[in-house]
């Protein structure tokens, strides 16, 4: 399949660093102008369904310019959908969040907050909660639960992520526990 | 899946049911093409609307939404009364020749042992082999006796009839003896059938059954293991794979084991006595081995502290009392018992069945933690349209996340392929990893404990709890992956198989079927990018990322060859048994054991395929049976019961459900290729709003014509659960189907759109019942009832 | 021609729309406004724009053929005429042939309409304000005609839109090659679709753009025999432009409006 960088990127042989750098290595002769003159490149999987295509992020100066279908990956071979061609628009979009959201009881809209007051306060709802609904007994059992706190999602998290909040969740006692597998 | 993507290339017949693969998985479609080219494979789809899959297919059937059994049954029945099956197959690999308990019994819709008080089968004791005196299965290998399975198959599935699954489903009956004709075809060792299906299998009341229905067929053509076929389930999301491996449900704990329930496991000897056992020596009963991976994981979570002598702390694992599956969940949030929540990049505002329902559960929350890369329609439910803020008590954090790109980790996708990901870019502004902030909540969450002490606190001080690395101060998924993969306790060496885990403390590992993945410092296999295929040259890729169980591309792949271990198909062979040794993909149950020694279904006890689902593995049959759906146009004419009888009803929500002289069409939601999901991710990017804008629904011509509607009109959407307003595509690709003679209409809906984000619209989920199937509870999206009407 | 060319396959189009997309990705091109379908099924926008330049049409299903319901999903770009008429047309030259693709220099370009007047394709755009779109990084420049350029000026060897395309339905490579594998194709897919035929390969002179039709191209608004705009007719009508764009005072909309009385005038 002739495309532009299969032999660059088989060349460059990924391994655990993962970036490798782009430019002049591939685009011999390449114009500033030219879209991934000067780039870095790094391999990603599509975060929509669950085929699993590869993509390629070009960075310049620490911003994506280009985001498209990896032609060394077996399942896609650089084909995309048009989810996963649109994907760019996820990295660089200005709906994206960049600071923590505080919607006070009550209130009409959301407050900024920093990340030390944001983690602060939600440690403190967590322990009360789990303070105040913890049972150690159903019956003559030993259970140890939280009924109070539910963790919801998941899917879209990365599996070291999921694995952490089993972890997490199961640690502080919390059996409602559900995400999108079960809808 | 069994199987994986690229495999669907090696298919001779592609059969797609409940699934839109063209639209939902449009790269699954590269390997359907290729297969049709290549091969000149036939492809089949069934779905209630001419969609963009049927658009390709060799062979399309309409099939009115809820009634797959109906239809899935009649295939099995053909196949049973024109001898369509792979014979030595199933006498070998399935337990066609198994005597079942004269006791087992079905009359008119019910199995033997219900009890109509409870809704339920209860201990299901007549659902049993007959047991020689070895304790081992009886077996009538001439298939002649009366209770074997093969026998009991005939009776139940014979009243399948042709004319039966028109009069059920809507398909023309010509139609579907055309589909059973060419699914059949596979029936031949060296033809190979896959099943590749999706949420409108599985969204239904008799969910589970369908899944079942489709695996019975594979059996029974001998399917399962090869390449090119098995059961395919085709998963929506990214790494809704690895979020289910990883037991982010109520029922599991990490590696498919059961999460302990105070009524079956309120000790470490109560689970254990659980473990499935089997006196056959055919067997190879994977699930004995279930303690040394629980104990592996309590050792990774507990530490030092997780010793012999307290049971490993399995003491400090909650235990869950009545189940709480999605839908309960959320009626128990309603009830005021849940205080507090995470929604770690989650909608249910939009994706939650009976979608009002779930946002006013919402309002009783106390807190809610949200992680999202922006605000979702769940995250602002208090300002949705028709709340009132100042009534809503509910304390709101919405915390910036990093997206997939910002952050480096793995993913599994649906043919079970963990990838690496990494870093591009850093997330924008103060965003952060969903990992960093677990981590940061869990360790002030700590500090709160050390200080001030609390309910039970040694599990949140004694947790095994590390991942910031040396040189760094965020959380490493460098180090979450090498405890997911295990590691000797004392020496800390990464370990290459789960085959070496231990129930004595001496191994950790989060996740035994994950062990392998990262062997060793620097050896993260995930992150392969071998592009070379392996010798048998039929797409599996070994040596690009890492696959569980142990890079194992195809599963049960020991049925992929006869007892004498040669291949059913041998121009796909996967393994092969030559010389005394496996060739080809790492073989299911370990290598030493040759083909006639050990038989294939290496999960199940008995070590077959369960034509009859024996014992408690369902709670609503051992065979499949055609109920309605919850809501329906129409009767049962197949017995006396409407709904599945093992279904949970809801009592509080009963009076919800419709019937058809109040709503008299049904309905069903699906998606489109432009939106994933609850919209979140595809609603606020305009490449894609430019081509799906708006909600809409979609009609046949003569449901338009009957109710004044044009195309492009607005419409609303009604029963008893909501009312919503969408555009109506009026398309032929619609059409009314003859069921138990009478003409019944579809409204066809895309459930992305919600309240928030860029585009907005009405959640067709407002609608849809809080009911589920009988042995999941996976609610019953699928089908329901509706009444449609042009907006003034 | 160039020696490329792209091969639209109608029998191998799933409608997944990743050309559309991936073309607006790559091209950095802002998506528009639109509002429930522009055209039929899932059309969305109706047509090729301005900013626009890969176009999925989804015609209404025919169920006239008895078997097999025929659903046909259309993948639409400029298609690179050998005789352009758009590049006979334009009073500037602003339109050429680069590598064998029609290629508009937007820095030449005035505006004037002729190209988007004369292609009988409906394929380049002039950009005016009417166009309903969103914000982008890199703005286009009204009143300039835009239309697909084969990824020749942001430089990349297999164009976008081919590149990412799941199915094979669209593909790029040797127009000989492309001509072989089409006509095979016809032959293989001939038992499901009886009028399947080949468009582009005389059209024009030859388009660079070749689709495999499931039905006959009138359904699909593709001309069986277009006639190219005769070159002397042509250059009639840029010399009656050039009198009148005396009086347009560099006003796009007169110069539009120029254009179409030229035309009348030479009839």
């Amino acid at each position: 399949m002739p495309v532009s960088r299969r032999d660059f990127l088989k060349i460059s042989g990924m391994t655990t660093a993962g970036v490798f750098i782009g430019g002049e290595s591939f685009l011999s002769g390449c114009k500033p102008s030219d879209k991934l003159c000067g780039t870095k490149e790094s391999t990603t999987i599509c975060p929509y369904c669950g085929v699993g295509c590869g993509l390629i992020v070009a960075v310049r100066d620490g911003k994506i310019v280009n985001i498209e279908g990896d032609p060394d990956h077996p399942i896609n071979q650089g084909s995309l959908c048009s989810k996963g061609s649109a994907l760019y628009q996820v990295a660089v979009n200005q709906r994206r969040l960049t600071k923590v959201q505080y919607r006070k009881p009550y209130g009409t809209d959301w407050e900024e907050i920093s990340w030390e007051d944001a983690v602060k306060r939600i440690a403190r709802r967590v322990k009360d909660t789990r303070d105040a609904t913890f049972q150690e007994k159903d019956g003559a059992v030993t259970v140890n639960r939280t009924p109070g706190i539910a963790s919801l999602g998941g899917a879209a998290l990365d599996n070291e992520e999921c694995y952490l909040l089993t972890k997490f969740a199961r640690v502080l006692g919390v059996t409602y526990l559900e995400h999108q597998a079960r809808i | 899946m069994t199987n994986h993507w690229i495999d669907i290339k090696n298919a001779d017949v592609i059969f797609i049911i409940g699934s839109n693969a063209a639209e939902n998985h449009p790269i699954s479609f590269r390997w359907v093409l290729k297969a049709m080219e290549d091969r000149g494979a036939k492809l089949i789809v069934i779905d209630p609307r001419y969609t963009k899959s049927a658009s390709l297919a060799s062979l399309y059937a309409p099939i009115r939404p809820g009634t797959d059994i109906a239809f899935l049954n009649g295939i099995i029945s053909y196949a049973l009364e024109n001898s369509r099956i792979q014979k030595e197959y199933v006498l070998e690999y399935t337990n066609a020749s198994y005597l079942v308990s004269p006791d087992f019994a079905f009359n008119d819709g019910l199995f033997s042992g219900y009890d109509p008080g409870k809704r339920n089968y209860g201990d299901r004791k007549t659902w049993a082999y007959q047991a020689d005196a070895n304790k081992l299965p009886k077996r009538d290998k001439s298939l002649k006796d009366p209770n074997c399975v093969y026998q009991l198959m005939k009776k139940h599935y014979g009243r399948y009839t042709p004319e039966k699954v028109e009069a059920i489903t809507g398909c023309p009956k010509n139609v579907f003896i055309k589909v059973a004709d060419l699914f059949t075809s596979t029936c031949k060792p060296d033809q190979v059938a896959t099943i590749m299906y999706a949420m409108g299998i599985t969204q239904h009341t008799v969910g589970t059954q369908n899944v079942r229905a489709l695996a019975i067929l594979q059996l029974l053509m001998g399917n399962m293991g090869l390449a090119g076929g098995g059961i395919n389930a085709l998963r929506g999301e990214s790494n809704v794979q690895g979020s289910t491996d990883h037991g982010l449900l109520f029922h599991i704990i990490p590696g498919y084991l059961p999460a302990p329930s105070a009524k079956d496991h309120p000790t470490l000897e109560a689970y254990n006595k659980t473990t499935p056992q089997t006196a056959d020596p055919m067997s190879i009963n994977w699930w004995s081995n279930r303690t040394k991976y629980l104990v592996s994981m309590l050792k990774a979570w507990f530490g030092d502290a997780a010793t012999t002598k307290n049971d490993f702390c399995y003491n400090w694992l909650p235990k869950f009392g009545k189940p709480s599956p999605f839908i309960l969940l959320f009626e128990d949030m309603l009830k005021g018992v849940i205080k507090g929540a995470f929604y770690m990049g989650t909608n249910p505002v939009v994706g939650s069945p009976n979608a009002n329902r779930a946002a006013q559960a919402m309002e009783k929350l106390d807190w809610l933690v949200a992680a999202d890369l922006w605000e979702t329609d769940s995250s602002i439910f208090w300002k949705r349209p028709g709340a009132n803020p100042k009534a809503i008590k509910t304390e709101v954090f919405l915390l910036p996340a990093a997206a997939s790109m910002e952050k480096e980790g793995s993913i599994s996708n649906s043919g079970r392929w963990a990838q690496w990901r990494y870093k591009a870019v850093n997330p924008p502004g103060k965003a952060k990893s969903d990992l960093d902030i677990i981590d940061l909540v869990f360790k002030e969450v700590r500090s709160l404990y050390n200080k001030e002490g609390g309910k039970l606190p040694d599990p949140i001080l004694k947790a095994n709890w590390s991942y910031i690395p040396e040189d760094g101060h965020e959380a490493s998924p460098h180090l979450v992956a090498k405890e997911i993969n295990g590691y000797t306790w004392q020496t800390k060496d990464q370990m290459g198989t789960f085959m070496d885990l231990k129930d004595d403390g001496s191994t950790a590992c989060g996740n035994w079927i994950y062990c392998g993945s990262y062997p060793g410092p620097g050896k993260n296999l995930m992150a392969r990018r071998g592009a070379d295929d392996a010798p048998n040259n039929i797409g599996m890729f070994p040596e690009w990322a890492w696959c569980w169980p142990l890079n194992r591309r195809i599963i049960y792949n020991r049925a992929a060859v006869n007892r004498m271990g040669e291949p059913w198909a041998p121009d796909r062979w996967v393994v092969k048994w030559t010389g005394g040794t496996w060739k080809g993909d790492i073989v299911d149950g370990g290598p030493k054991f040759g083909p006639d020694q050990k038989n294939p279904f290496i999960m199940n006890n008995e070590g077959v395929g369960r034509l009859f689902a024996v014992g408690k593995a369902l709670t609503d049959g051992p065979f499949t049976e055609h109920y309605e759906p919850m809501e329906t146009p129409t009767r049962n004419i197949m017995n006396s019961q409407k709904v599945n009888p093992a279904s949970v009803i809801i009592n509080e929500v009963a009076g919800q459900f419709g019937n058809v002289g109040q709503y008299p069409y049904v309905a069903t939601s699906y998606r489109v290729v432009e939106h994933w999901q609850a919209g979140a991710m595809t609603r606020n990017l305009t490449w894609l709003t430019e081509l799906v804008p708006d909600m809409f629904c979609e009609i046949s011509p003569t449901l338009a014509a009957a109710k004044g509607i044009k195309n492009g009109d607005r419409v609303a959407i009604y029963n008893a659960r909501g009312r919503i307003k969408a555009y109506a595509l009026v398309t032929e690709r619609v059409q009314p189907l003859k069921v138990n003679g009478r003409m019944v209409e579809l409204v066809g809906m895309i459930w992305h759109f919600g309240p928030g984000c860029a585009a907005t619209g009405d959640a067709c989920n407002q609608l849809t019942p809080s009911i589920g199937d009988a042995n999941t509870m996976i609610p019953e999206f699928k089908a329901f009832l509706v009444d449609i009407r042009k907006e003034a | 021609m160039s020696g490329k060319a792209f091969l639209v396959d109608t029998t191998k189009c799933s409608g997944c729309r990743s050309c559309q997309v991936a073309c607006k990705q790559w091209n950095n091109l802002p998506g528009e406004k639109t509002t429930f379908f522009a055209g039929p099924e899932y059309t969305n926008p109706a047509e090729l724009s301005a900013i626009t330049f890969n176009h999925v049409k989804f015609f209404p299903i025919d169920r006239s053929y008895p078997d097999k319901p025929l659903w046909t999903i259309m993948h639409k770009k400029c298609y690179h005429c050998e005789q352009a008429n758009c590049l006979r047309a334009c009073p500037v030259e602003a339109i050429s042939k680069q590598n064998g693709w029609v290629v508009i220099d937007q820095s030449k370009c005035i505006g004037c309409g002729a190209c988007e007047n004369e292609c009988i394709y409906k394929v380049p755009h002039v950009l005016g304000e009417d166009l309903k779109k969103y914000g982008s990084e890199q703005p286009l420049e009204k009143d300039k005609s835009y239309k697909c350029h084969a990824c020749t000026v942001n430089k990349r060897k297999m164009p976008a839109c081919a590149f990412h395309c799941p199915t094979g339905a669209l593909t790029y490579g040797d127009r000989g090659m492309l001509l072989k594998k089409a006509k095979a194709r016809v032959i293989q897919v001939s038992a499901d679709y009886p009028h399947v035929m080949l468009y582009g390969e005389d059209q024009f002179g030859g388009l660079g753009v070749l689709t495999i039709l499931k039905d006959l191209p009138e359904k699909y608004g593709l001309p069986l025999r277009p006639k190219p705009i005769d070159i002397k007719k042509a250059e009639a009508i840029r010399d009656t432009y050039h009198l009148l764009a005396l009086f347009t005072f560099g006003l796009p909309s007169l110069k539009r409006v120029a254009y179409k009385i030229s035309r009348s005038m030479v009839g």
